[in-house]
């Protein structure tokens, strides 16, 4: 039997997918104060949508959106490291001051790194996944 | 099973068993010895309301690493489309 016809396969990564996906976000939230981070929350996110993809055999999102998430965190990375620069004259560091009380916001500035490197990841691993997965290249060494 | 495969399994079980039994035997004078450094962390950690502290470095004063690294999964991103545009 495929193991795509599994019917606990079908049932665990449905019911898992939502709680995977929002403990990613939670990584990333308090990445800052807790154990996580950005690069992590994202390959809990790529993975996961990669199983899903996998197991149901369907795509969740098109190519294009996850290569627009991955671009917008590398552009906010881009604008913060040379804002920060342009502001203190060094990378990264002009918005390290934004504070709040909230633990989720307690360092804004980081959680917005987060948030970027999440997306970034995220989309990046999911387009590798399908680049990989739909790749027919030649055979290696073929003839040789 | 070869016999050079059951050797090699072997001296790798003994060499397991070796450390293990060092580091039991070491781990109880151990004690934990601080940078000094750290306290520059924790300084900057207070500064930037974080807890932490392996935040504070990756994305504090190695965050141009963190961002070199990023730029690495995109390459593998671009590498992957440029293959697959050219085979």
């Amino acid at each position: 039997m495929d193991l795509r016809e599994s019917a606990i396969l079908h049932i665990t990564v449905g019911i898992l997918f939502p709680f995977i996906a929002m403990f990613g976000f939670y990584l990333t939230s308090y990445g800052a104060n807790f154990p996580g981070g950005g690069f992590q929350a994202g390959v809990v996110f790529g993975t996961v949508v990669v199983v899903v993809e996998l197991v149901f055999n369907r795509r969740i999102f098109s190519n294009l959106f996850y290569m627009r998430l991955e671009y917008a965190g590398v552009v906010f990375l881009f604008v913060s490291l040379v804002g920060g620069y342009v502001m203190t004259g060094y990378l990264f560091s002009g918005f390290y001051g934004i504070t709040s009380e909230s633990p989720m916001f307690s360092s804004v500035f980081l959680w917005l790194l987060n948030l970027a490197i999440y997306c970034e990841v995220a989309g990046s691993l999911v387009l590798v996944y399908r680049h990989l997965i739909e790749w027919k290249g030649q055979e290696p060494y073929a003839g040789g | 099973m070869p016999a050079a495969k059951v050797v090699f399994g072997s001296v790798t079980a003994v060499l397991l068993a070796a450390t293990w039994f060092l580091v039991a035997q070491w781990i109880p004078d151990m004690q934990v010895a601080l940078s000094p450094a750290i306290t520059d962390f924790e300084v900057l950690a207070e500064r930037m309301n974080v807890r932490n502290l392996v935040a504070v470095v990756y994305l504090g004063p190695r965050v141009l690493d963190t961002f070199l690294e990023v730029n690495v999964v995109i390459l593998t991103v671009f590498g992957m489309k440029f293959i697959r545009s050219t085979s």
